[in-house]
Order: structure tokens, then C-alpha cells, then sequence
């Protein structure tokens, strides 16, 4: 035998033995924990592990016509699945009993409810490619585009029929727009405003009344109270659409009316980025908060290291509960309006798998979980705000608040019905968002003049179309 | 009727069968697949479209791959520090001393951690605002204002690797410590009646004994290094860091396929990433044993 043989058996097995216990030695994708919230978010989460809770409801129905019954032809016999996104436990009681006035209405449907968190949009793509998708999902806004565009929900555009479409707000219906039509029913809605540290700022010489109104006046603020107290703004921006940002906070235009070039190198898309450039060069907002995850933002401001945070009134809960001392000097006043002079949506959506078996079936879950009555239901529990005009005309949203929390309850409906989309159906998004990101971060964060990174950024988002 | 000739052939086999089953399924199946999906467009949504071989020369022209496979051969020098610091403590916690159960406990700990509450645990570290590094560095007059260092790209990496080696250094200490308790103690004995200095009796003593320690640690320390992922994913909350200063191969094919949907794309990087996986093992473990020769 030659003498090498041993040695490159040796070798060989070093080396797959190596490689065996490398791939096993550290756990794989761990996304980033996060504390399981009470309070229903707008905002997207991530947890090391989604936590499944699994409800069956069967109730025994009331005879007779009902209301709230406004999809015909539901499927007998139909058994539906249903996702919400981090809703349990804390929302057990009315999920389940929305689930047994749904049976009430349409009693031979049987509805399998599942609560899921961290993980959803993952499960829900590989459910959806693995062909045994839920029927109804409940997911944040910003992923119906990524679902519809590959064509896998049920258009509600052309399903829904016109009475339901009209009990939403037109501008949270049509929120997303996909080849003209809308691919979900908006759901539960926030509200995002200033919540102040009135110490922070009274520190700084300001008066709440003194909060800025405009985009513009934001800066000047942030400036001002850095110059006076050395305390950082916790702007944050939306880092999956930073186009999102660029077109209501700087009223660029992103695309073309013919939607086949990008133009988001205009003077006003370059004036937003130096805006940020301008504020992070000064020292005047957070770096690590502004592309950062949101619970650094919360955080800091909870420690009382920011003037303001930028959130909805859904999550002061949690300011209270890590620094209850902090809680008397919280307020909330409207955000400040973009160049745009547009609010954009912040809002949950419900969505249906095209390839439901039950389409009527999901549909009428659909509509009835964001119908007026169960709207309402839920806005009483937690500060969530209706996508349903009807709702507001209950005495509840007239009452004079009470809680921070309830601060902007009584002007909600006015901010919610003039919110809407003002962005174009946007091919690749993903994509595209990469490449402005790493523009916005050049700009921002290094020393790249933001036109000359916009017009680089413009020539990549150019090319993924073409 | 089977001979007893042909069941003894037969036996080794379906002792092994489990095993290979097993092989075959969770390694050689995905493994396939990557190979068959780096030929592909796919995304995960809809089926497979056959792309020849444009993701790998998409490859060539991006220079986010470039820049990730450059953090990947950065975060190599983590495998010598772990090896000195590991050999250093090793030495340290083999001696009958009271309570040194308790200090090789200590220093195991951070192995067992899990690396998203050692990632947050570290972000509060290195806290932009009122982190104890920022508090250490005011406190003497190193730095006036704190500083941001996980906006920074300069300090991205040298975090995420300063991390990696605080958590794996423990379980190289107990291969070394094993190492070390092989090893004679009338040798030291010997060295020390030759007149050899506690040094020395390392020295020419203690690391000789442990080249095959070595040798393992070096090799499995380095493949860690290579396909490291938690770190960057947990002290830059999934983003890779500003202008993607902390990205490395994994992560970035963890990106392309989880977060963009171009999992032929990511494919590609992987099989780029296990050639270079294959052939650094290689030539680390012939170094290394033709050192020993």
C-alpha cells in the first residue's frame, strides 16, 4: 500500500469530521428576540420563535336574518383557517367571541383560529408555496404588495361586493394598489403622533404647544433642542420602504407616470436625503435609531434620552411599565406633516389565499372581522383606531380623554380619513429599496454627496426594470 | 437461504444504514438542491425558472459578495486570538486549586448562552447613549461624547468578533484542558528538574502536547468563523450593518434568499461559500499536519 494513503485518509476524515461539527456548532438563524407585546402593532416584530395558539370555535346559531351577514353564497360545510399577528393571549376573549358572532351569522362555517408572531411572513410564504396556506391571514400592510404581485390573494377589488367596500375609508381600502386593484381589507388602524417628554423639552426651553407642525419645523426643533440640551431626536425611518418616507415626508415622485423609470434623483428626493444628512452630521438625531429597530427608539425614550418618539398611543402601555416615574411627563400631540402634505396609512390589513377552497367563506371572515361592529369592539379594548367611517358615530370616540393613551382618540377619525397611499404600484420592491438604502446610507453616513448617491441609486433601480 | 459469509459482509452496512439514511436526507438532499438552485431563479413563491449560470455571473459584478467574502476572511484572525486566549485559560484552570470547578463553570457559561440574549447583551455594551463602554471611555477622558459604535461601520466587525470569540472561547478551553490532562505529568516533573521555568515547561512541554488539540481547534474555530451568522444578525437587528460593514458570506446569502427571495441567487453563494470552505479545510489541515511532521 503507498505509504501516502493513511495520511489522505487521515485528511479526509479531519476534514468532513471538521466540517460535520462546524455546521453543528452554532444554532442557526436566531432573529433577534423581542418582547411579545400586549398591544396590537403596526409596526413588524421579530422574535426568536413564533408561539402558535390554537383555537376551534363552534357555537350554536340564532335563527334568523342578520345584519352583519353581507356576503352571500358562503360555502356549507366550509372549515377556514384563520392567522392574527400577535394577538394572543392578550386578545383571546375578542377574537373568540368575534369568531362566535361570526358563527351566529354564517353557522355553518367552522373557523380555525391560530395566532402567530415572529415568524408569520415567513410561514405564511412557505404555506402559500407549499400549497396548504391558511385561508385568512392577518398581516401588516406593507406585505400585501410582496403577495399580490405574485399573484397568490384573492382580488377584494372585484370579490367584495359594493356595500362592503363602502364601509371602509376609500384611502385605507385602496391602500394598496397592485394593477389597480386591492388585494386586502384594512383592519385595525394607528394613529402615529409625537409622544413627547415634556421634562426633555421644557429642559430645552420649549412648550408643547412649541411641537413642530411641518417636516421642516421638525428640524429646526431637533437643532434647536441638541444646541440647548445635547439630547438627540429619535427620528426613525421605515427601513423595508424608504421610499415610502421619500415620498410623503419629501414629496418626491418615485416613478414615472408610466411607471417605467424610477425618478427619485429629483431636487426633491435629493432635498430629503440632505435633510437627514444635515441632522446626523450635527449630532441632532440618534444615528443608531434612525435605520435602527424600534425597539432601541422606544427604549431610549423611555429612558428619557429623547425629546419625543414617533409612535401610536398603543405603545405608551409599554413606556408605563419600564419607567412608570416617566409616565407623568408623557403627552401626545400629532405628528408633524410631510412636504407632501399627505398622512400615510399605518395600518393592519386582512388578506385571503387565492387558492382557498372556501373563497366566499373567507371572504365574509374577512369583511366581518373589519365590519363596523367588530371594529368598534376592538378600539374599546386598546387603543386601535376603525378603518370603518360607521364606528366613529358611536359616543366612545366623542368622549373627552381621559389617559395619555386616549389623547388622540378624538381627532383619529379626522387623521384617519385623510390618510392614503400616494405610492405608485412599485416593481421589485425589495430590490429597489436595497439599493436606496445603501444610497441613503452613503449619503447619510458617509461621504457621498446624496445627488450623486440618488442618481447612482436611480441608474441600479432603472436597470431591474428593463 | 443467506451464508453466514455473506450476513458478516452485510452487517456493517445495516449498522450503518441509520446513519447514512440520515446523512442522506439532512446534508446530501439539501445539498443537491443547492447545487440544483444555483442553476435557477427562484422565489420560493413560484417554481423553479432554469437560469444557467447567470447567478454565478451576477456574482462577479456585485460588490456587496465582494465585500462580504473580504468580512469572512477578516473574521478568520477570531481562530489564532481563540487559540492563545483558549490554550491561555486552559492552563490556567488546570490546576487543583479550591473551587476551580467553579471558574471552568464561569468560563464555559457564555457557550451555553444563547446568542440573541448574548447579542442584546452586547448592544447594551456598546449602547450608543449610556452603555458601560461609552460610560468607561467618558469616565476617562478617552471620548467626550459616547460613541455610536454599532452605526459605525469601522466597529461593526471588530464587535461581532470580539462576541464570537468571548462565547467560544470556553469551549476551546475545555479541548485544550482535556489536551493538557493527557499529557504526563512526569514530563513537567522532568523539565523541572532540568532546571525549565514555568514558561518554559509550556513551551517545550504543554503546546508540543497539544498540536492535536491544536490542530481541531484551528480547523473547526476557522469554519465557524467563516459561516458566522448570529453575531451580525443580532448586533445589527438583521440589517448587516450600515453600508453593509458587518456582512458576511452567510449572512449575505441568508439576506439574498430570506429577506430578498433569490434563493438561486443565494445558492450560488452558497456553493461558492462550501468550494472555499473545502479547500481552506484542506490546506489548513495539511499545513498543519506537515508542521507536525
Amino acid at each position: 500500500m503507498n505509504a501516502k494513503h493513511p495520511r489522505s485518509i487521515s485528511l479526509l476524515v479531519t476534514t468532513i469530521v471538521a466540517l460535520l461539527i462546524s455546521a453543528c456548532g452554532a444554532p442557526a438563524a436566531t432573529p433577534n428576540a423581542a418582547v411579545p407585546t400586549a398591544a396590537p402593532q403596526v409596526v413588524t416584530q421579530v422574535v426568536k420563535e413564533t408561539q402558535v395558539v390554537t383555537e376551534v370555535q363552534v357555537v350554536t346559531p340564532t335563527p334568523g336574518a342578520n345584519p352583519e351577514a353581507a356576503i352571500t353564497g358562503v360555502e356549507d360545510g366550509a372549515e377556514i383557517t384563520f392567522w392574527t399577528f400577535y394577538l394572543s393571549p392578550t386578545f383571546d376573549d375578542y377574537i373568540k367571541s368575534t369568531i362566535a358572532r361570526f358563527n351566529e351569522t354564517y353557522p355553518n362555517v367552522k373557523v380555525n383560529w391560530e395566532d402567530r408572531q415572529g415568524t408569520l411572513q415567513d410561514e405564511y410564504r412557505n404555506s402559500l408555496a407549499a400549497g396548504n396556506a391558511p385561508d385568512v391571514v392577518n398581516i401588516p400592510t406593507d406585505w400585501v404588495q410582496e403577495f399580490a404581485q405574485k399573484d397568490q390573494l384573492l382580488n377584494m377589488s372585484e370579490t367584495l361586493p359594493q356595500p362592503v367596500v363602502d364601509q371602509y375609508f376609500p384611502g385605507l381600502f385602496n391602500q394598496v394598489n397592485v394593477g389597480g386593484s386591492s388585494f386586502q381589507v384594512p383592519w385595525y388602524q394607528a394613529v402615529d403622533a409625537y409622544l413627547v417628554n415634556t421634562d426633555v423639552i421644557s429642559a430645552a426651553g420649549f412648550k408643547l404647544d412649541q411641537m413642530p407642525k411641518t417636516f421642516d419645523e421638525q428640524k429646526t426643533f431637533c437643532e434647536a433642542v441638541y444646541k440647548a440640551i445635547s439630547v438627540a431626536c429619535g427620528l426613525r425611518l421605515t427601513t423595508d420602504n424608504l421610499l415610502k418616507n421619500m415620498a410623503y415626508e419629501g414629496n418626491a415622485k418615485v416613478m414615472s407616470d408610466d411607471g417605467k423609470s424610477f425618478t427619485f434623483d429629483s431636487p426633491e428626493a435629493v432635498a430629503w436625503v440632505q435633510y437627514y444628512a444635515d441632522l446626523v452630521k450635527s449630532g441632532a438625531v440618534a444615528k443608531d435609531v434612525l435605520l435602527g429597530d424600534d425597539r432601541i427608539g422606544l427604549d431610549r425614550f423611555t429612558a428619557g434620552q429623547m425629546p419625543f418618539y414617533v409612535t401610536g398611543p398603543q405603545l405608551i402601555r409599554l413606556v408605563r411599565e419600564s419607567n412608570p416615574g416617566r409616565y407623568g411627563y408623557l403627552a401626545m400631540v400629532p405628528l408633524a406633516i410631510g412636504r407632501s402634505n399627505v398622512l400615510p396609512p399605518v395600518s393592519m390589513s386582512i388578506v385571503v389565499s387565492k387558492n382557498t377552497k372556501y373563497p366566499n367563506a373567507s371572504t365574509a371572515l374577512a369583511a366581518f372581522f373589519s365590519n363596523p361592529q367588530s371594529m368598534l369592539e376592538f378600539s374599546k379594548i386598546v387603543q386601535i383606531f376603525p378603518s370603518t367611517p360607521e364606528s366613529y358615530k358611536d359616543e366612545y370616540f366623542t368622549q373627552k380623554p381621559v389617559a395619555i393613551e386616549d389623547q388622540v382618540r378624538p381627532i383619529a377619525e379626522s387623521i384617519i380619513s385623510k390618510q392614503e397611499n400616494i405610492l405608485p404600484d412599485i416593481p421589485n420592491l425589495k430590490d429597489v429599496n436595497e439599493i436606496v438604502r445603501a444610497a441613503f446610507e452613503a449619503a447619510v453616513f458617509g461621504d457621498t454627496p446624496a445627488d450623486v448617491a440618488l442618481k447612482d441609486a436611480v441608474e441600479q433601480a432603472n436597470a431591474l426594470i428593463k | 437461504m443467506m451464508t453466514t459469509t455473506k450476513r458478516l459482509r452485510l452487517t456493517p452496512y445495516l449498522f450503518l444504514m441509520p446513519a447514512i439514511l440520515l446523512m442522506a436526507v439532512f446534508t446530501l438532499y439539501p445539498l443537491l438542491s443547492v447545487g440544483f438552485l444555483s442553476f435557477h431563479d427562484y422565489d420560493i413563491l413560484t417554481p423553479p425558472e432554469y437560469a444557467g449560470i447567470a447567478n454565478y455571473q451576477q456574482l462577479f459584478g456585485d460588490k456587496v459578495f465582494w465585500l462580504s467574502l473580504r468580512n469572512s476572511f477578516v473574521y478568520l484572525l477570531v481562530t489564532p486570538l481563540i487559540v492563545v486566549l483558549a490554550i491561555g485559560l486552559a492552563i490556567v484552570v488546570n490546576r487543583k486549586l479550591p473551587g476551580i470547578g467553579v471558574f471552568r463553570a464561569l468560563y464555559y457559561m457564555p457557550v451555553i448562552t444563547g446568542s440573541v440574549a448574548v447579542g442584546i447583551a452586547w448592544q447594551f455594551l456598546f449602547d450608543g447613549s449610556g452603555g458601560p463602554v461609552n460610560g468607561m471611555l467618558i469616565g476617562l477622558g478617552i471620548v467626550e461624547r459616547p460613541v455610536v459604535f454599532l452605526s459605525e461601520p469601522a466597529f461593526t466587525l471588530p464587535i461581532a468578533m470580539l462576541m464570537t470569540t468571548w462565547m467560544g472561547v470556553g469551549y476551546y478551553m475545555v479541548v485544550f484542558l482535556a489536551g493538557l490532562q493527557s499529557i504526563p505529568s512526569e514530563l513537567y516533573d522532568a523539565a523541572q528538574i532540568d532546571g525549565c521555568n514555568a514558561f518554559e515547561k509550556h513551551w517545550h512541554i504543554s503546546l508540543p502536547g497539544l498540536r492535536p488539540s491544536i490542530v481541531f481547534v484551528s480547523v473547526v474555530s476557522s469554519l465557524s468563523a467563516l459561516k458566522v451568522f448570529d453575531e451580525i444578525y443580532v448586533l445589527t437587528n438583521a440589517s448587516g450593518g450600515i453600508l453593509n460593514s458587518g456582512v458576511t458570506m452567510v449572512f449575505y446569502l441568508w439576506k439574498q434568499a430570506f429577506k430578498l427571495q433569490h434563493v438561486g441567487y443565494a445558492s450560488a453563494i452558497a456553493v461558492v461559500l462550501l468550494i472555499i470552505t473545502l479547500i481552506f479545510s484542506i490546506v489548513n489541515v495539511r499545513l498543519l499536519e506537515r508542521n507536525q511532521d
